[in-house]
This record gives C-alpha cells, sequence and structure tokens, in this order.
C-alpha cells in the first residue's frame, strides 16, 4: 500500500520500493470529527501523513478561543521533523472531517534505520533537505526585512558612531570583537 | 587517520562515524584575517572548524558588523554549500585558524549511501538542521512581536538583531 505516499512532495524522489519500506514502519490510525490528534505543548515524536480526510492546525488566541491557522488535507505531512528530533507540539491537531492518518514515530525511525536503511536514509536525507530549505526561506525573509530596514535608517537617521559596526574596515569590526573578549 | 586538530571537535564528530566526513574533505590552514567566504559569494564547500575562531559579520547600511564568533567544532556555511545560493553573511578568521574543507559533491556522495555511519551522519545533519530551524523561526518570531510592540508604532526592527539570526544559520555548533 504505497499509494497515499505517492503524491507526497516530501517522498518524491523515492522508489517504489523506498515508499513500502516506509509505509511498512507507519501505523494506520482513524479518528472522528473533532478529535484531537495532538495538543499544543503535549511532547511528540511522530511525523504523520494525512492519507483521508482533513484536520485543522488551531492556536489559542489572546481570548484563550481556538484560532485555525492551517488546514491538513489528504497528502499533508505534519511533523516530520519530530520522529529525528521529538519537541513540544506548535499547535493543536483537530480532526475536521473523518481522517486516516499515517505516523511514524522515532522509535519506528530507528528499527527502520536497522531493517530498511535505504528507506531511512532516504528519509532523512529528504527531511534535512526540506529543513535547509525553510532556513533559506527564513534567510530570505530577513534579508526581505533588512532591505526594508536600511531603506529607512539610510533616510531617517545617520548610524550612530557607537554602533558596534564601525564604517570600513574588517580591523575594525576584530578590534571592536577583541574589545569585548 | 584523523585531520589536525580533530581532537579539538566536539563528542559527536570523534566517533568512527565522523572520519568518513572527515576524510572527505581536506585540512586547510588560514592566517589571521583570511576570508573563508564572502557575503554574496556562491560557494559550493562548507567548512569544519577544527582549530581557531572565526567571525561572521555583515555590512548593514555601510557599517560592517560582526555579528558572532565560532570555534573548533562548528560547521561553517553548509546551508549555502548545499543550496547554491549566495552567502548572506562573511566568515573570516580572528586568529590563525584550521578547518577541514569539504565540497557539496563529496557530502552528497556520503549521504547517497546507505551505510550505518553515513545514515548517522545524515541524522547528526538533520538534527542541527532542525535544532537551528527552530532557533531561526523563534529568534525571528521574537523579534516582529519586538518591533509590533514599538512604543512609537513604527515596526522597525533592530537590522543587527536580525542580522545575528541570519548568521546563526551559516555557523552550526557540533556540539
Amino acid at each position: 500500500m504505497t499509494y497515499p505516499l505517492r503524491n507526497v512532495r516530501l517522498f518524491e524522489s523515492f522508489s517504489e520500493i523506498e515508499r513500502a519500506d516506509l509505509v511498512r514502519f507507519m501505523r494506520e490510525r482513524k479518528y472522528a470529527t473533532g478529535e484531537t490528534v495532538c495538543a499544543y505543548g503535549e511532547y511528540g515524536s511522530t511525523m504523520l501523513i494525512v492519507t483521508q480526510g482533513a484536520l485543522c492546525a488551531v492556536v489559542s488566541g489572546k481570548d484563550d478561543q481556538p484560532h485555525e491557522i492551517a488546514q491538513l488535507a489528504e497528502g499533508t505531512v505534519f511533523g516530520e521533523m519530530f520522529c529525528i528530533d521529538p519537541a513540544p507540539r506548535p499547535v493543536t491537531l483537530l480532526v475536521s472531517e473523518p481522517a486516516t492518518v499515517l505516523e511514524l514515530g522515532r522509535e519506528d525511525l530507528i528499527r527502520m534505520r536497522q531493517q530498511a536503511p535505504h528507506a531511512a536514509a532516504a528519509l532523512v536525507s529528504a527531511v534535512f533537505l526540506d529543513v535547509l530549505k525553510r532556513l533559506r526561506n527564513v534567510d530570505d525573509r530577513i534579508d526581505r526585512e533588512l532591505r526594508a530596514d536600511i531603506t529607512w535608517k539610510d533616510r531617517l537617521t545617520p548610524a550612530p558612531s557607537s554602533c558596534s559596526g564601525l564604517p570600513g574596515s574588517w580591523e575594525n569590526c576584530f578590534a571592536s570583537l577583541r574589545g569585548s573578549a | 587517520m584523523s585531520a589536525p586538530g580533530a581532537e579539538n571537535l566536539p563528542e559527536c564528530f570523534r566517533g568512527p562515524e565522523a572520519q568518513a566526513l572527515l576524510e572527505a574533505g581536506h585540512t586547510r590552514s588560514l592566517p589571521a584575517l583570511s576570508l573563508l567566504c564572502e557575503e554574496g559569494q556562491v560557494t559550493d564547500c562548507f567548512f569544519l572548524v577544527t582549530a581557531g575562531e572565526f567571525v561572521l559579520a555583515k555590512r548593514i547600511a555601510g557599517c560592517l558588523h560582526s555579528l558572532s564568533t565560532f570555534g573548533p567544532g562548528s560547521v561553517l556555511a553548509l546551508m549555502p554549500a548545499l543550496d547554491g545560493a549566495p552567502c548572506a553573511v562573511s566568515i573570516c578568521a580572528l586568529n590563525d585558524a584550521t578547518v577541514v574543507e569539504i565540497k557539496r559533491s563529496s557530502l552528497l556522495a556520503l549521504l547517497g549511501h546507505d551505510s550505518e555511519p553515513n545514515l548517522w551522519l545524515a541524522n547528526l545533519l538533520s538534527l542541527l538542521a532542525i535544532r537551528r530551524l527552530r532557533g531561526a523561526t523563534n529568534e525571528l518570531a521574537q523579534a516582529l512581536y519586538s518591533a509590533l510592540r514599538t512604543p512609537d508604532c513604527t515596526g522597525h526592527i533592530d537590522a543587527v538583531r536580525l542580522a545575528r539570526i541570519q548568521a546563526g544559520s551559516y555557523a552550526w555548533l557540533g556540539s
């Protein structure tokens, strides 16, 4: 049963055998509408793939009311980082339509490394490259913010002379570092 | 066969599994003030620091700002080496330093084999990347939130604070 993974972007580069191996180590869970799949702040160590139905990601607002921030439709992967590095969940996942979810836990990944190393390597590498892409998105976002920030600074106020980055050279840059060491 | 200075690396780079990575690269000695990677430069190499210190800096509004320093055990410029996009910061040796320089193609060749050492390496790099991503998104969210709360409501964001977050994605600590 590899069809649920065929259209999932994260597994695009996987061979049919790797997809089949991955599915072999996953557990299928069924949820009814309104059920909680995972709760905000709860320690999570599993990756989830929605294979049927839909989930929604919610966070609590200032008013303590749940606010939906995303819909997770069929084919959506959630928490792929958690099976490599468990951590508290950043959102609550609720079931908005009766759903079937495939789950891969950290322990499953460890077993997979021993019993299906090729699929495990493909998964870890895919997650790694995906994380790098997201890190680059953060980097690009910061660049955009900085470009806007520079325009404001340049137009309104000259850089103060006491700023840690002195105009000019690397030597000044080092001097400020060595001074503070 | 260990790279010179390999004994200075953190625990995770001392096991036999890490040797494959060290052996895939070559050792480079750099005198103080040598530029390892310049802002805007595209690189296909990343670096594992075995001795000395490096400073990460960025030009903001004409000022060169030193953002952070990193020593032995740090993995430098892995993100730009793998995705081929230009470096957003410059990386320069603060004092005499030694690095193991590893090409993107060498790393990808290692990751392409499913041996236990390479799985270990993929797992280690993923862990470092995941932790950095979580750190960077948290720090960015806090910076943006602080900007929204400025008394004058200008939404002004501290450029150096942002650049420091950015620098964190170019130097990962191996420990």
